[in-house]
């Protein structure tokens, strides 16, 4: 199997590529995982989750592809597969059911959070497809895709499995400070894809971020947004996204080992 | 939002931001917070100079 149809196929069925690339326990790992996370969530929320895409285009012909094939999901969209699957169970005839939509139902924090987590362990589990499928093996002795999950749900992690242990403390705090100082700025409502549904998909990239956002903070009462709370929605998006980089990173370090490093193309840029 | 108060957000949090951005240019802490120093002083100088062009634009063009 080649690396992009391991990608592929993982996209469409979560587990699939590792059954063929002969890891028949990690597949079924990754099949209950993702599709159990996203059906779990599914079912808390329900017709709410659509109410949360990032674009639909209304209007224009692209909208009926995107009816049945929500890649404007996000951050569900990786597991396409089960979104798929539930689009076809969505209902979207007459006002009734666009009054469900747009209603928050109990739960539907932790709800839209198990949705959005499925899609970004799907990703994880394409990486580790396409790993597999070039067979190599990585020089720190971990999986580059293990490295860069573990560093989702707790930043730098992946750099301490992989012995960049240093540099993976001071890449964790570096994310941790921004994330959490954005939640205490915006009093905890800045994880709250009620709120502020796109800004969520950054912030869904740093995991116990977005876990702790989602089930301590999100559901709190509050009689007025505070003061800051739009910089701290900005910070704490900006947070998701840094650790995105921490995470393609730590995917190298465990690739090429614990001496790995980028020699920048002008040797000056790193001055 | 003060003055003092932005400048108190904006450092720190690029300095951070420039930690991950330079991670992948060295294997230890050290090197990295080093190389991220260095990049905020340099992205921080460009920020002065385009806020500075900014409201020098203003005070000439708008009434």
């Amino acid at each position: 199997m080649q690396p992009s149809q391991a990608i592929l196929a993982t996209l469409f069925v979560p587990g699939s590529a590792h059954f063929v690339l002969g890891r028949p326990v990690r597949g079924v790992v990754a099949l209950v995982v993702t599709a159990g996370l996203f059906f779990a969530g599914y079912a808390i929320v329900g017709q709410h989750l659509w109410y949360h895409a990032l674009f639909t285009l209304t209007g224009t012909w692209f909208e009926g592809v995107l009816r049945f094939v929500p890649i404007g999901m996000l951050p569900e969209a990786p597991n396409l597969g089960c979104t798929i699957v539930a689009a076809f169970l969505r209902d979207t005839t007459g006002p009734e059911m666009m009054r469900l939509e747009r209603m928050p139902v109990d739960g539907v924090h932790l709800g839209l959070l198990l949705t959005a987590c499925s899609g970004v362990l799907n990703c994880l589990w394409m990486a580790d497809a396409h790993w597999l499928a070039q067979n190599r093996e990585s020089k720190s002795g971990v999986s580059p895709a293990l490295a860069a999950g573990a560093t989702w749900l707790v930043p730098g992690w992946g750099h301490v499995m992989a012995g960049q242990k240093d540099k993976g403390i001071l890449l964790g705090a570096a994310v941790l400070i921004v994330f959490f100082g954005g939640l205490a700025f915006s009093g905890g409502h800045a994880v709250d894809r009620v709120l502020a549904s796109a800004w969520f998909d950054g912030e869904v990239l740093c995991g116990v971020g977005v876990i702790f956002g989602s089930v301590v903070t999100a559901g709190m009462r509050f009689e007025a947004l505070p003061l800051h709370w739009d910089l701290g929605v900005t910070l704490c998006t900006v947070a998701g996204f840094m650790n995105l980089l921490v995470m393609t990173n730590a995917y190298t370090v465990a690739e090429d080992g614990p001496d790995s490093f980028v020699v920048p193309l002008d040797a000056e840029e790193a001055k | 939002m003060s003055l003092l108060f932005r400048i108190a957000v904006f450092l720190p949090a690029v300095y951070l931001v420039m930690i991950v951005y330079s991670a992948p240019l060295a294997p230890t802490a050290k090197g990295v917070a080093e190389i991220a120093a260095r990049k905020t002083v340099k992205v921080v100088g460009w920020t002065v100079l385009i806020v500075a062009s900014m409201w020098i634009l203003a005070a000439l063009f708008l009434p």
